[in-house]
């Protein structure tokens, strides 16, 4: 093989390994979601990018930095079917997005420095340790579910499970215990950076109901839908019949996240003899005439 | 045993048909529409059409997540869309994140809202408030009469046959036809501690009382109650298990036969519990229960039954259908008794089929359920019994170790009334076999009366 070869083949090598191989770029702008709901005053800086107005329907990208002013809101809808709401006075950077329709495998972490966000699970959150939350006070995990979380100009953390197996926190201080919230209600704070995480409790009074109003819509603002629904449309959606109107599968399900409650079963009446030992209690009463043998028969024909 | 068999065939049939009424059709059918709903609505999240259809195939599938996100995008649209602060409250309701759901349903019951939206909030809240309370309680009350073909379960003859002899029993003491009048009832009372695994505090007890229309000696009442913590470990770690628990329980009782004290009870038990599989109920226990018997004119041995019950229980339950699952359970009773041939190591294996089913008639529109169960008992006693001389030498007066086996079947049938009182008849046949003939007895039940569950 002559010299010339070898660097021709070596050529068309990187030729090929170039031509296989993503390009930063491509990466950098690959679709993470949707932005699905928009109040104005929500603006997302892509990597490597400058800051543009976020509007509905508008993709959100891999390392994409989405910041809401104080009437800013905005929803993101994932690719797993997962979503999250950010309030006002927020920032939030999806960090990595790996999502495989076909497994419904991948991870999703997101970073934060401020603001009031709820995320509703999807197809990622299922599995452990894919979907993680990080702030400067601690890290959130959460598997399969809901929670919401509260993040201070101070770094002050409050993370509320709504439903799930599990919402970790885990402070980024050395040595610090990390918190698992298994029950949907409870909390955990964090009082700032280098603090450590409260126990696991049921959540202050109003907390969640006020995490939820700064996560509502604004007056009359309709997040950038031309046509917002109304109530009468949504009595014609066919929903209240498959929800509310169902109050049987509504108690069946909220049962269902309950843990198990069985009455005591039925006590048989027509057993109980036997359980408590009667045929052995008055066995001693019941051979009051013994006989060695039956008495015989009278002759037949007698006199 | 052709009887059994029609009536594991109807109970079979039943549930067959059951799921074959599945109401939500193919669930591969309805993911792949969620799919293609999912990608119109990421393409045009305005489109409340499809974000309708988006909620509405979730909320079927059971994917309540789903449908909170399509919702929660409503509101943003439209703050002031109280029906869908209704429908949340509901879907965070049907997660068991009642704090949520309570937030969404308040707005819902707003003075301002529509009246039906109002009336269906205040529903929803009012069931929040009863599944969120920390004190919970279930139980029954059944009563009514029971006929018996031998309720002095003994044998059918006076004349018991041995190997050299035979034996005449007294005739107060041989199988007589009878009937009773019963109350019985049980309740379950468990209160929350507020710890996030849902450690609780539980409190059960239960009754019985019978009387018997022709012999008193007979009556049977009954007081057991059983009190413990209920320590919950909903994360063991383990993939496929779920709503694992730990009870150690204090046991005391109270049982009167006759016009007499017959025995008390104090004991303690462990028990664990857990779903595996996703459905699989598993009980798993173990009781010591120290008994205390006292004798009475005409049972003067009973005494002799004091001693200790060690008692280990597997009992597992699993679902068929959606109406019907099956119950199987294993035994293991020591007994020790001051009298050594009443003691005896006891194995028992059960099974009951339980299905529900449309009212047939269509009167009352109610779900009538049945049960089929049979079980299978055998009890090795440790001495010979002094009742019967078994010597096959006539010269020789011995003893033999008691050996019991204990056949029981029957079927119970719930009629309903009300969605909390029915009507059970219950018809069951108990054969006892015993090489000491007279333990030996075959017995035939009917028991009718109403049942209230609360």
């Amino acid at each position: 093989m002559t010299s010339r070869i070898v660097v021709r083949r070596m050529f068309f090598a990187l030729l090929a390994a170039a031509a296989l191989a993503p390009a930063p770029e491509a990466f950098a702008q690959q679709k993470v979601g949707a932005a699905t709901a928009v109040n104005p005053d929500t603006n997302g800086t892509p990597p490597g990018g400058i800051a543009r107005r976020v509007v509905i329907g508008q993709e959100v990208v891999h390392n994409e930095q989405v910041a809401t002013g104080g009437s800013g809101q905005t929803q993101i809808l994932f690719l797993d079917q997962s979503s999250l709401t950010i309030g006002p006075n927020a920032e939030l950077t999806v960090d990595d997005f790996v999502f495989d329709p076909s497994t419904s495998a991948g991870r999703l972490a997101m970073s934060t420095t401020q603001g009031v966000l709820r995320y509703v699970g999807g197809a990622l959150s299922k599995h452990e340790n894919a979907v993680t939350l990080r702030t400067p006070s601690g890290t959130l995990g959460i598997r399969g579910g809901v929670f919401l979380l509260s993040l201070g100009a101070n770094g002050r953390v409050d993370a509320v499970l709504l439903y799930g197996i599990g919402l970790s926190v885990t402070p980024t201080c050395q040595g610090c215990v990390p918190q698992l919230i298994t029950h949907p209600g409870f909390w955990v704070n964090i009082a700032g950076p280098g603090s450590p995480a409260s126990s696991p409790a049921p959540a202050p009074a109003g907390l969640v109901a006020g995490l939820y109003n700064v996560l509502g819509g604004q007056g009359n603002t309709t997040a950038g839908s031309n046509h917002p629904p109304t109530d009468a449309g949504f009595a014609n959606s066919g929903l209240p019949g498959t929800l509310s109107g169902n109050t049987g599968g509504s108690d069946q399900a909220a049962l269902n996240t309950l843990p198990p409650f069985t009455p005591p079963p039925n006590f048989n009446p027509a057993t109980i003899q036997t359980q408590l030992g009667l045929t052995s209690a008055f066995s001693q009463g019941h051979v009051t005439t013994v006989t060695q043998q039956p008495p015989p028969p009278p002759p037949r024909g007698g006199p | 045993m052709l009887g059994w068999l029609l009536a594991a065939v109807f109970c079979l049939g039943i549930a067959t048909g059951a799921r074959a009424q599945t109401p939500d059709g193919d669930a591969a059918a309805l993911a792949t529409q969620k799919n293609v709903l999912f990608q119109q609505m990421l393409n045009d999240p305005a489109n409340l059409t499809v974000t309708f259809a988006y909620a509405q195939v979730s909320a079927r599938l059971g994917d309540n997540e789903a449908a909170i996100s399509a919702l929660e995008r409503l509101l943003l649209f439209n703050p002031n869309l109280v029906r869908a602060d209704l429908e949340l409250g509901v879907l965070y309701y049907r997660l068991g994140s009642f704090e949520a759901a309570r937030s969404y349903l308040q707005k819902a019951a707003a003075p301002a809202a529509p009246a039906d939206v109002q009336a269906a909030a205040n529903l929803y809240l009012a069931k929040i408030v009863a599944l969120d309370n920390p004190r919970r309680i279930a139980g029954y009350v059944l009563f009514g009469s029971q006929y018996q073909s031998d309720m002095t379960v003994s044998p059918g003859s006076t004349l018991i046959q041995t190997a050299v002899a035979n034996q005449l029993l007294s005739s107060e003491f041989s199988r007589q036809a009878g009937a009773n009048a019963f109350a019985t009832g049980g309740v379950l009372y468990s209160y929350d501690l507020g710890t996030q695994d849902r450690d609780a505090i539980e409190v059960g007890a239960v009754g019985f009382a019978d009387h018997y229309f022709q012999k008193s000696a007979f009556d049977l009442d009954l007081a057991e109650v059983t009190v413990g913590p209920r320590l919950r470990y909903p994360n063991l770690g383990i993939p496929f298990v779920q709503w694992a628990s730990l009870k150690p329980y204090a046991i005391v009782n109270e049982v009167g036969l006759g016009e007499h004290q017959y025995f008390f009870t104090a004991g303690a038990g462990l028990e664990a519990t857990a779903v595996l599989w996703g459905d699989l109920s598993m009980r798993l226990a173990y009781e010591f229960r120290n008994k205390n018997f006292t004798a009475a004119p005409d049972r003067p041995a009973s005494v002799g039954l004091t001693g200790n019950d060690n008692l280990a229980i597997l009992a597992l339950k699993k679902p068929i259908t959606p109406n019907s699952f099956l119950i199987g359970e294993f035994d293991f009773l020591n007994q020790s008794a001051h009298f050594t041939y009443f003691s005896n190591n006891t194995y028992a294996i059960s099974a009951a089929y339980h299905v529900s089913y449309d009212d047939p008639t269509g009167i009352v529109k109610l779900p009538w359920t049945t049960e089929v169960f049979a079980s299978r008992t055998w009890s090795f006693y440790d001495a010979p019994d002094p009742c019967c001389d078994t010597s096959t030498n006539p010269a020789i007066v011995s003893g033999s170790d008691r050996f019991d086996r204990h056949w029981r079947f029957g079927v119970t049938q719930n009629f309903p009334v009300t969605p909390n009182i029915s009507i059970v008849l219950q018809v069951e046949r108990d054969i006892v076999s015993s090489n000491l003939p007279i333990y030996g007895y075959t017995s035939n039940t009917v028991l009718l009366g109403p049942q209230i569950r609360f």
